[in-house]
């Protein structure tokens, strides 16, 4: 233990690293005690606790008790017994949300319902494994909660869920179905399925609308146009066809009276103008997602008052996203210009993780403008409150769930990582003693790599 | 060819009943070196008394009435005739109604083929009473059927089992809706809206949805259990997981369904964190059943399962309920199969041994004490002496 703490050294690299190292071991004892149901409160203590964007705390402690945060402060007086973790070099933050994730996706399944372009109906929840690595690694990177966004393959798709990224099972899910979401893009008119022009040999529920740009739009006013008239009791004009289900409508006239929140990913400039033209023509209020060329519409977007949770923030499109031709006039500097215009901005990983992964996107931001402040709101409180859960989560309060991230450094710097995770006060990801061995340990285990093997 | 041989085998089965001479008597006795009870445990000098089909008792040493014909079978033991919850027996390639994805409507009963040769095998593995299933390829199959392997044909339909979904990947395509496990979930929510608010509705479903029946339901990862476990929570609906391999790794998904669970096809080759599950879940509490899901497989890798499971911990008692009470609960039949007992229906197998030893042969099989199987004579085993 002790010779894989000292190596500690190179990561945090200065001279209080033995009390770090010394912490990881009494946080160690901690963890598998509080497993144990060891009700005994614990107080952390760390070089600087960024209780909110601009709200900073140095030194300062959080007091733990029954997986909330009891006190917090730079100064806590001890009324009884508690355990002790001193994290000297450390900060602190608020565990991260990620407004736009897709963890928890499962192979085999269509992630997108496809007998219909408009399914409001359907729920994300149903169709992802909370159990699913995906969640674990974005704890380990310090993501605390999510919105697990619906497929990009529906015109008007599915309810998102609000859901924290680990601990017990029946704590994690926030919001079962959340806000819906929409896109105008070519995804709905190629992902997973052709839409298809009829044929002798080839009418199916998969011959319709749309095909075009032009086809997508039709359906998305449609939809809206048609529960207007339903939810007047009056029927629709053209036979039902292309008509929303009757199970949607509900949640269409909840989009349009501003009951539920609605979001709509597009990428493009041109999407994001179509995007803001329909809410004006039905006078809807939407969050706006991904917006690769958003700063191309900054004008617009503030004008009509368009939060947007942009990114990821990437070095060149790959994957659908390149298959799409919707991301090619990416700018590192988009959300610093948003910010800067005063448009209200959060920052998403999406579907990127490792080096792309949320703490990154904060760091790749504050490279191209914006300050740790705007960053680190980018990523806790701006999220939190698009997705209403900013009494739950995005700052550290006492009072609530104790969810919070302690970084090695100052939070999103290229040479931090997130060491510990707290998600409603167990530790769920844990770095500082895995990855602290010497590069002499490293040789040694790198030696007998069989044994390490066989013992799984 | 094959209906000479057939033919042939009839005939020869004929005969050979013609020696035993049991079938025409209405009571008879069967003495035994032991059986087994429904707890796994071996009782010795057994002694079976058969009155019109039904077991009118069994135990230790009882005196047989004066008169009555006896077969003797001192050297070999007594066991239930296993139960499978789950195959196609006969009905290979056509479960399936492949237009809808939704067919509360259709019944299993319709598959029966009475004269399938699937049903021959089955009888050879000690089966005699499985569960008819629609195919994995719908999210609502139809209406099980439970049937017996052998005997008389006019006794062979037990009636309906519980109605069988899936949620596995094979039940979702592009040629017809719903495509995705939420398109599914929505769709069930709304049929069960349907038949919870129409009383009148007495079909399978409309039993399921209000809570009063159990559905087997396939699924194909631990993820999908999981998922039927919040589904089944959120709608108040019972559950009975199938083919659930994974329950290992989602305990707390399959106690909170609180259904048996039915598990295997278990082979050899399998990986340790299939075959821990049965022994898992027994310890935790969770009634389980194993399936051949013949004639995907042979029926006789139930009892081969059992031994894969044996293996990985689980006890005697709890693997013979595996293929035996479990089953015939998850079936509806457990009144009359699945162990044996005063009042059950004399369904059962003559093995050289203990029934849970794979070395142990089957060497006849009674349904309504009615001889259905006889082995041909083993070849010589030395090994045989010895035990």
């Amino acid at each position: 233990m002790m010779k894989r703490s000292c190596a500690t050294q190179g990561a945090f690299g200065g001279g209080a690293i033995f009390a770090i190292a010394l912490a990881c071991c009494l946080v160690q004892g901690w963890a598998s005690a509080a497993l144990a149901d060891d009700a005994m409160p614990v107080l952390i203590r760390a070089k600087k606790i960024y209780l909110s964007p601009g709200n900073v705390v140095s030194p300062g402690a959080i007091l733990i008790r029954d997986g909330r945060i009891d006190r917090i402060g730079d100064k806590i007086e001890l009324a009884d017994e508690v355990r002790v973790v001193d994290l000297e070099n450390a900060t602190v933050t608020a565990g991260l949300i990620d407004a736009n994730s897709n963890a928890g996706y499962r192979s085999g399944y269509h992630d997108a319902e496809h007998a219909s372009e408009c399914i409001p109906e359907m729920r994300v929840l149903d169709t992802i494994d909370l159990e699913s690595n995906d969640f674990k690694n974005l704890a380990k990177d310090g993501v605390t909660t999510v919105f697990v966004s619906p497929d990009s393959a529906s015109v008007i798709g599915a309810r998102g869920a609000i859901v924290r990224t680990a601990g017990a099972a029946d704590k994690r899910v926030i919001q079962e179905a959340s806000g819906v979401k929409a896109t105008i893009g070519r995804e709905p008119i190629f992902k997973a399925s052709f839409n298809r022009t009829p044929s002798r040999f080839n009418v199916s529920f998969l011959t319709r609308r749309p095909t075009t740009r032009m086809g997508l739009v039709w359906v998305f006013r449609k939809s809206f146009h048609d529960a207007q008239l339903k939810a007047r009791g009056q029927e629709p004009s053209s036979r039902g066809e292309g008509s929303p289900g009757d199970a949607s409508i509900p949640y269409l006239m909840q989009i349009l009276n501003g009951e539920i929140p609605f979001r709509i990913q597009a990428r493009s400039q041109l999407d994001i103008l179509t995007a803001i033209r329909l809410s004006r023509e039905f006078n809807f209020r939407f969050t706006l997602e991904e917006g690769t060329d958003a700063y191309r519409c900054i004008d617009e977007l503030k004008e009509n008052d368009i939060p947007v949770i942009y990114g990821p923030i990437f070095d060149y499109p790959m994957g659908f996203r390149a298959g799409t031709g919707e991301s090619d006039r990416f700018r590192y500097g988009a959300p610093s210009d948003l910010v800067k215009a005063g448009v209200k901005l959060a920052l998403s990983a999406g579907d990127l993780s490792g080096e792309a992964a949320l703490p990154m996107q904060a760091g790749y931001a504050m490279r191209n403008g914006l300050s740790r402040e705007q960053a680190l709101a980018a990523v806790t409180t701006v999220p939190a409150d698009l997705l209403g859960i900013s009494d739950l989560a995005g700052s550290l309060e006492s009072g609530r769930s104790a969810d919070f991230v302690v970084w090695s450094g100052e939070p999103f710097d290229a040479t931090t990582r997130a060491e510990m995770v707290f998600v409603n006060g167990t530790l769920v990801s844990d770095r500082t003693v895995k990855n602290g061995a010497t590069p002499a340990d490293d040789a040694e285990a790198g030696s007998k790599p069989s044994e390490e093997a066989s013992d799984e | 060819m094959r209906f000479w041989q057939r033919q042939l085998t009839a005939l020869l089965v004929v005969f050979s009943m013609g020696i035993g001479a049991a079938e025409a008597q209405e009571r008879y006795a069967i003495r035994a070196a032991a059986y087994l009870d429904a707890d796994g445990q071996r009782v010795e000098n057994a002694v079976l008394i058969i009155n019109k089909g039904k077991i009118l008792d069994i135990g230790s040493d009882l005196s047989i009435p004066s008169g009555m014909f006896v077969l003797d079978r001192s050297d070999a033991m007594l066991g239930p005739g296993l139960v499978d919850a789950h195959v196609s027996m006969g009905a290979m390639g056509r479960d399936r109604e492949s237009a809808q994805a939704m067919e509360p409507g259709a019944s299993a009963a319709n598959l029966f083929n009475p004269g399938h040769s699937d049903f021959e095998r089955a009888l050879r593995a000690g089966v005699t009473t499985v569960v008819l299933a629609p195919s994995e390829t719908h999210l609502i199959g139809g209406v099980t059927a439970v049937v017996k392997t052998g005997g008389d044909e006019k006794k062979r339909m037990l009636g309906a089992g519980p109605i069988k979904l899936s949620l596995t990947t094979n039940a979702f395509d592009m040629s017809r809706t719903p495509t995705s496990l939420q398109g599914a979930f929505a769709e069930l929510r709304a049929m069960i809206a349907k038949a919870k608010s129409n009383a009148d509705d007495g079909s399978a479903f409309a039993e399921w949805a209000r809570g009063n029946a159990a559905a087997l339901v396939e699924v194909n990862d631990a993820a999908g259990l999981s998922s039927l476990a919040l589904f089944a929570r959120e709608q108040g609906v019972r559950c009975m997981a199938v083919h659930a391999n994974l329950a290992a790794e989602r305990l707390d998904d399959v106690k909170r369904l609180g259904e048996p669970v039915i598990l295997g096809t278990y082979e050899f080759s399998d990986p340790r964190r299939y075959t821990r599950a049965p022994a898992m879940l027994a310890d935790a509490g969770v009634s389980i059943a194993l399936t051949s899901n013949a004639p995907r497989y042979a029926a006789d890798w139930l009892r081969l399962g059992t031994a894969i499971a044996m293996r990985q911990g689980l006890s005697r008692a709890a693997a013979l309920k595996s293929v035996t009470t479990t089953p015939a609960e998850i079936a509806g039949v457990s009144d009359r199969v699945g162990s044996l007992a005063k009042g059950m229906d004399a369904d059962f197998v003559v093995y050289s041994g203990d029934p849970l030893d794979l070395r142990s042969r089957i060497l006849e099989v009674f349904i309504d004490g009615e001889r259905v199987f006889v082995a041909d004579e083993p070849p010589a085993n030395p090994e045989d002496d010895e035990a």
